[in-house]
């Protein structure tokens, strides 16, 4: 979190390596982010990355600390997918934000009753969505952590430092993690190998 | 908790371990640097009106002039990959102050860009397109899409399919493109379009005409236009040759070079019968051919793979290297 407001205050001073630094460090995270949730359009996650960025940048001065920055990006991010989503007509008919409100949420609605349906021979972006909806589901920082450890690669120790435990405490919080993902698996009816190519 | 489980998850979030390309980075980074930039070129501008208040009545009608009579906060538009002689910009902004352009540099919205004698500049806007400017040009980029073209020959870039807009507007007209490479060239009451790969489409006040790759046409004020025939490689073209575009050679494959080279120069590279051409194009290739033209690049990364070439027409022949030739 110290870390968060240092490199905003960087940022707000101009300090250009401190730019490349906020870039390479939430570019490619918000872009799995929003690819996702965006079943798997390439171009959409990519607008939807950027677009964040720049808009993070225009309201720095407003980044409290009270979160971490990922956090407030990912808040950023949900909405500028809600209006690629609801300004893109090329993606309307294949793309559903999980995020937006009205008939976007009604579409996700039915998308998911799709998925409990029965069917589990899940295509591929379809598979992603699924797999993003249970790891955003699950309770406290277990979400995250997961995230953090098997999709950004960090190690134990990093990770542990990010979220203000010790190493041992970490270790503890992401074996937990793992079985609330199993069992917000098992709950849907799914298990991990209708999930995997 | 087994070491399955972890493995099993693992594996399943793996799947969102997605990356996006190199260029989508390159472009991204690109978006936020030029708001980065317009940020902080707005900061000064700020404190100058302040200080202007504080100053006194005088000062504050200075500044009040000098808010109403300066251009809107300068955005940065397009970056220096090459130049080849003096080319200046003035900003505009006060005092109006000079600067020689130099590789690295930026280019503002509103800035006066002049191209001297026997000089050229590559300006890159985006990964996807990149405007070059001959000798003696005037120009200057009003936003991120619209070059104002007031005398001179401007070379545009857009790769095929990228989002790339751009409008080159001349005092005779306007010119816009869909993925592309074409030279406007804005002379006394006329304007030149010559399109070498895809269309471009010309507006001026009593006539909008597209022109097809392959084609000039030459619009004057007071006459009809005329058109003609364009070869890739004809002599209108040869000032780019000067001004390449980047190309990073370590690690790329000679299909992605002979690509390079194709966009460079407008000729197609062709593999002679005797060569393997699907082993050839993915052979990987080191070294640089930063500060060489596409044609002595050309010759160096042939020789590398023990290759040679000759030209037929528009094409470019690709052969095994014999003793005393290439």
């Amino acid at each position: 979190m110290e870390q968060d407001r240092l490199l905003v205050q960087q940022l707000l001073a101009g300090d250009q390596d401190a730019l490349r630094r906020f870039f390479d460090e939430y570019f490619e995270r918000l872009y799995r982010f929003a690819y996702a949730r965006l079943r798997g359009d390439a171009a959409l996650a990519e607008d939807a990355a950027q677009n964040t960025l720049v808009r993070a940048l225009r309201g720095l001065s407003g980044f409290r600390g009270d979160a971490g920055l990922f956090s407030w990006l990912a808040t950023i991010c949900r909405n500028e997918i809600a209006d690629l989503v609801e300004k893109s007509a090329r993606v309307a008919a294949h793309t559903v934000s999980l995020d937006a409100e009205g008939g976007a949420r009604d579409a996700a609605r039915a998308v998911a009753a799709t998925d409990d349906a029965g069917d589990k021979a899940f295509a591929g972006a379809e598979r992603l969505k699924v797999i993003r909806q249970v790891l955003d589901d699950l309770p406290g920082k277990y979400g995250e952590m997961l995230e953090l450890k098997y999709i950004e690669e960090w190690d134990v120790e990093r990770i542990a430092q990010h979220v203000g435990l010790s190493f041992e405490a970490a270790q503890s919080q992401l074996q937990r993690a793992r079985g609330a993902f199993r069992s917000a698996l098992q709950a849907r009816g799914l298990s991990a190998k209708d999930l995997l190519p | 908790m087994s070491g399955d489980d972890e493995t099993e998850t693992g594996a399943l979030l793996a799947q969102l371990r997605v990356k996006p390309s190199a260029a989508a980075r390159e472009r991204a980074f690109m978006h936020l640097e030029q708001e980065f930039l317009a940020q902080q070129a707005a900061r000064p501008r700020r404190h100058f009106a302040r200080g202007a208040i504080a100053a006194g009545l005088v000062l504050a009608l200075f500044a009040g002039w000098a808010w109403r009579n300066l251009p809107a906060t300068p955005t940065v538009v397009a970056r220096v990959e090459a130049v080849d002689g003096a080319v200046e910009s003035r900003d505009g902004f006060v005092f109006g102050g000079a600067r020689s352009l130099d590789v690295g540099g930026t280019v503002v919205t509103g800035a006066d860009l002049d191209v001297g004698p026997g000089a050229g500049v590559l300006l890159r806007i985006s990964p996807d397109l990149s405007v070059r400017l001959a000798e003696n040009t005037h120009a200057r980029f009003r936003a991120s899409d619209e070059l104002e073209l007031g005398a001179g020959q401007a070379f545009v870039d857009a790769t095929p399919g990228a989002r790339a807009p751009l409008r080159v507007i001349t005092p005779s007209g306007e010119v816009t493109h869909l993925g592309t490479q074409y030279q406007v060239r804005a002379g006394d009451h006329e304007v030149e379009v010559a399109v070498r790969e895809g269309r471009a489409q010309l507006r001026t006040a009593n006539l909008t005409t597209v022109t097809e790759a392959g084609h000039w046409l030459l619009h004057r004020d007071s006459a009809a236009p005329l058109t003609g025939d364009l070869a890739a490689d004809d002599v209108r073209f040869q000032w780019i040759a000067r001004l390449p575009a980047r190309f990073k050679l370590e690690g790329a494959t000679l299909s992605a070079f002979l690509d390079w080279f194709r966009r460079e120069t407008g000729l197609t590279p062709v593999y002679s019968d005797g060569i393997d051409a699907g082993r050839f194009a993915q052979v990987q290739l080191k070294g640089s051919i930063e500060d060489l033209e596409p044609f002595e690049a050309l010759s160096y990364v042939l020789a590398t793979a023990d290759l040679a070439w000759h030209r037929e027409g528009a094409k470019v022949v690709i052969e095994k290297r014999q003793a005393g030739n290439g």
